[in-house]
């Protein structure tokens, strides 16, 4: 165990290893740079006084030696757009909000895909199966940004226009924007959340319809133990085992923020830096934003790995047979 | 002590009603092993699996009969009464040890799990034993089923186990509350020779000791020879042929009975000799024949045959037969041509 957790640990230090070297190449690569995009009236001089200030008149391979030599001080960078903050900054100050947004989504998507999954299955071709396809349907083939939008404006334009009517007040259940109160948080962490319950569903249900038909049910029913352990006990427990494998793919990608909808409800989250810094070609930033997701996905990735031998005693993680 | 009724049990198919079983009659007496035997699809496990409930409610449905348990009509039971009966009073086990046990729970904790729900409670409704004496007598099983090591391969998984292993686990399962009634769905068709005989031996040592009956359904007429007291034979949904297994197996009445003993392949057989088979298909039970289910395949048929269903004819004291043959009107020269038929093949 321990020995492979460290082999990981190895293996994931030259993940990010790669990473940092490609991106580092890609972005040289786009033309332009921080200061000159593409068509600037700038005057020469200064555009390579500036340049040269940055140290960007540096050879390539210096540069990225310098770079390496910084990052393993723990130092990312100042930002290039955003002048005076550095790269850790901007990290420590949006990623919290970004991972506030995912980790709420994350609840919403496991408990609703979840219950969804298995009242469908234990419902087979009944309402409740039928709208769990509707939702997954739905969840898989709408895009974040017509779902979101419309959300706002059934709920944050309309629903508050109906209450303001009926109860003369302001108040505003699904606000259209901000990130303050538990209550500006409901539509974008179930927007951000609606493609992870689609597919918890989907595969929560499937999943749980194998379970059913196995002998292992069967003989548990025989033993005459109640319904409920057996749905719990015996079909839930292996049917959520294939399911843990996909929610944990999904920890990394809703909690380093998602651009669409951050911008849709202004959450100053890390989604909107990011896309924001490749089009300035701002380099730290960049750079250090992708670093940072890498090093966040890997690990969680591992993490889900050690957990998932913990939930299947038939997988052991040192890939020897246990007698 | 078990008792079976007419029973009729059909399921719902996209291509119609299955009439899978048709008007079954099956006496089970205490203390003794009785086999079920016939081929695929002649609803030998839908009885079974009906006596304890464990069909499909979705898609099945008993259209009549009664299954007395002790005098208990069991069909008539709330879930719950039932779940009483199952694994207290009537154990299971079933065909495939490798999917029979739950893969992420210790066989300890399944076998612990039946005896943990059907243990004795005390006037507030408390268990008087403890988890942990759960654990102990499924300790005590694994060492009765002769499972080497029953203190360490208690917390191990299904997984690292054997088929055969795996199947004593399920025996340890099916007998941990002392049932009076076990019921083995082809246990033994999945393993091995060597090990079919091991499971055997352990099932028939386990009844012996703790004095409890045992149906086990099967199509292997060598472990039904050597292994059960009484046979009934199934077919097409109802029971042909029944009786002692000696009575079956020295003076068979039905030509289905016939033609399985014959089916038998033997030692020293011949091996250029093709393997005998019973020509012709089991019948479609969606439209089951109004006459004997066997009419279409039986060498003997006669024109009564197609048209009505033969009723039992008891011809010595446990020994009945549902065929037109023994009816005291059949021409003595149609029971002879049967003979010679027989005489014939072997």
């Amino acid at each position: 165990m321990k020995k492979y957790i460290l082999g990981r640990v190895l293996v994931a230090f030259v993940t990010i290893f790669v990473v940092i070297t490609l991106t580092f190449i890609l972005m040289r690569l786009i033309p332009g740079t921080p200061f000159n995009t593409g068509n600037t009236n700038m005057d020469p001089e200064a555009l390579a006084q500036l340049e040269a200030n940055y140290g960007l008149d540096q050879p390539i391979f210096r540069q990225y030696l310098i770079y390496l030599n910084n990052l393993l001080h723990g130092n990312f960078g100042t930002s290039i757009t955003y002048t005076n903050r550095s790269v850790t900054e901007i990290i420590l100050r949006s990623f919290p909000v970004s991972l506030d947004l995912g980790l709420r989504a994350m609840i919403f998507g496991v408990v609703a895909g979840l219950l969804l999954g298995i009242e469908a299955a234990l419902h087979h071709n009944q309402f409740i199966d039928r709208f769990s396809t509707v939702v997954a349907i739905v969840g898989i083939s709408v895009p974040s940004f017509v779902l979101g939008t419309l959300l706002q404006l059934v709920l944050g334009v309309w629903f508050s226009g109906w209450i303001k009517d009926i109860f003369h007040t302001d108040f505003q259940l699904f606000p259209l924007a901000r990130w303050e109160s538990f209550r500006y948080t409901i539509l974008p962490s179930f927007v951000l959340a609606l493609g992870s319950i689609a597919s918890i569903t989907r595969m929560m249900r499937s999943s749980m319809l194998d379970v059913i038909s196995q002998d292992y049910v069967k003989t548990a029913r025989s033993k005459g133990i109640s319904e409920r352990t057996v749905v719990w006990k015996h079909e839930i427990r292996n049917a959520l085992l294939p399911v843990v494998t996909i929610i944990g793919r999904m920890v990394g990608g809703l909690c380093t923020g998602s651009f669409v909808v951050e911008n849709l409800f202004a959450i100053p989250g890390l989604g909107k830096y990011y896309v924001n810094s490749v089009t300035a070609r701002d380099y730290t930033l960049t750079m250090g934003l992708t670093i940072f997701y890498a090093i966040f996905i890997v690990s969680s990735t591992l993490l889900v790995d050690i957990v998932y031998c913990f939930v299947d005693p038939r997988i052991s993680l040192t890939g020897r047979r246990k007698r | 002590m078990l008792e079976i009724k007419d029973l009729r049990v059909s399921f719902h198919t996209y291509s119609g009603e299955v009439q899978a079983v048709r008007g079954v009659n099956l006496t089970v007496p205490d203390h003794d092993i009785t086999a079920l035997v016939g081929e695929s699809g002649c609803g030998k496990s839908m009885t079974a699996q009906t006596i304890v409930r464990l069909h499909d409610p979705a898609i099945t449905e008993i259209k009549s009969g009664q299954i007395l348990l002790d005098g208990v009509d069991v069909l008539q039971l709330s879930d719950r009464e039932m779940q009483q009966v199952r694994g207290k009073e009537v154990g299971m086990i079933f065909q495939d040890p490798m999917t029979s046990l739950n893969p992420t729970m210790t066989v300890g904790a399944q076998i612990a799990e039946v005896i943990w729900q059907h243990a004795e409670r005390d006037a507030q409704g408390k268990r008087t034993i403890t988890r942990s004496q759960a654990m102990e007598q499924a300790e005590q099983l694994l060492r009765e089923v002769k499972l080497p090591d029953p203190e360490k391969r208690i917390r191990q998984y299904p997984h690292e186990f054997s088929g055969g292993q795996r199947q004593r686990i399920m025996i340890a399962i099916a007998m941990a509350c002392h049932p009076k009634l076990l019921i083995a769905d082809e246990p033994t068709t999945a393993l091995d020779v060597t090990v079919q005989a091991q499971i055997l031996e352990l099932m028939r040592n386990m009844q012996q000791q703790r004095q409890a009956s045992i149906i086990i359904i099967t199509h292997d007429l060598g472990v039904v020879a050597n292994f059960a007291r009484h046979v009934s034979v199934m077919y097409g949904g109802m029971i042909v042929e029944s009786g002692e297994t000696r009575q079956i197996f020295e003076h068979p009445e039905h030509p289905y009975t016939h033609a399985l003993l014959r089916a038998i392949p033997t030692k020293g057989m011949d091996k250029k000799r093709e393997l005998t088979v019973i020509e012709g298909v089991p019948p479609d039970l969606v439209k089951p024949p109004e006459g004997c289910p066997f009419a279409d395949r039986c060498p003997c048929a006669m024109r009564v045959c197609k048209a009505h269903l033969p009723p039992d004819f008891e011809m010595e004291a446990g020994h009945s037969c549902r065929c037109w043959l023994l009816d005291p009107d059949c021409p003595r020269e149609l029971r002879e041509k049967r003979r010679d038929i027989e005489d014939a093949a072997t």
